[in-house]
């Protein structure tokens, strides 16, 4: 996956066939339902900030619905946006597209981390997952790649990597 | 989709983080005072915990954007917010300080709006 940063802010997204194959099953796997991750619950005596929370939390399930709706919007895209003669993907991608990739990635790795009980960064370093865990690691880890590609964009280094296990906060 | 394809695709990009030069963070910064001034009852702050999932180069990248801070106040709050559990990001109004916590929730940051005591 290369990134090239556009002067509009935006960036061009190229992905071979092996990369669109994985993007777009992790946005179809976004796109289809799997559980957002819940925000942690912040009670608070305060009644103008419960209130204010509960408009939060009712505000969020609507930036979901929003993020589904781009993921689609980018899967059709990309499929019909090949450049001529080769079996890569383009994706134009304006400065506020580029922010809600990063936000569904986000989500989308914040969920499988949910799904295996929240480890912490060694736990999630170790190899004690079960076969039936392995899928959420994987995505977990292809859901950082992707983030720290567009990272990486947007900052003007130009390269093209993951996040290692020392990126993580703990 | 096949899970050795996954596994096989996740390692080699490790591999091509792994020959990465190490980061050199920055020293500590001047004091992280929220900046605006309001009546103590007025007063809301934003404040971003700590979690063990988010990437730092990513909530860099949030401080930076929602906040419209360079990369190196970003990236001092997001220190603080990892070696000390919190930073509080902002001093504002009911309204602004909403605004605020609602677009750090967006990109799943763990943000809470407190009454400044």
């Amino acid at each position: 996956m290369k990134a090239r940063r556009l002067d509009d802010g935006g960036l061009c997204v190229l992905l071979d066939e092996r990369e669109w194959r994985i993007f777009s099953a992790l946005l179809t796997q976004y796109a289809s339902g799997l559980d957002g991750p819940s925000l942690p619950s912040h009670s608070s005596k305060d009644s103008v900030i419960a209130e204010s929370n509960t408009w939060l939390q009712e505000m969020q399930a609507t930036h979901r619905q929003s993020l589904v709706k781009r993921a689609a919007t980018w899967l059709e895209a990309g499929s019909n946006s090949s450049p001529k003669d080769t079996s890569q993907k383009m994706l134009r991608l304006s400065g506020h597209d580029v922010e809600s990739m990063l936000q569904l990635f986000n989500d989308l790795r914040i969920s499988h981390w949910t799904l295996l009980g929240c480890p912490n960064e060694a736990d999630l370093k170790g190899e004690k997952w079960t076969e039936a865990q392995l899928p959420s690691v994987w995505s977990m880890g292809l859901c950082g790649m992707f983030q720290s590609v567009l990272l990486q964009a947007l900052n003007g280094s130009g390269k093209a990597g993951g996040p290692s296990g020392d990126e993580l906060t703990p | 989709m096949q899970l050795h394809f996954l596994r096989d695709f996740l390692y080699s990009s490790f591999v091509i983080l792994s020959s990465d030069p190490p980061q050199v963070l920055p020293g500590p910064g001047p004091a992280l005072a929220p900046c605006i001034s309001l009546k103590p009852e007025d007063a809301y702050l934003v404040v971003c915990w700590d979690d063990p999932v988010n990437l730092m180069d990513y909530v860099t990248h949030v401080f930076q954007k929602v906040f419209g801070w360079s990369r190196e106040r970003a990236h001092r709050h997001m220190l603080e917010v990892h070696e000390k559990g919190k930073s509080i990001l902002m001093r504002e109004s009911l309204e602004k300080a909403e605004h605020y916590v609602h677009q750090l929730q967006c990109y799943h940051l763990q943000a809470t709006l407190e009454k400044d005591a």
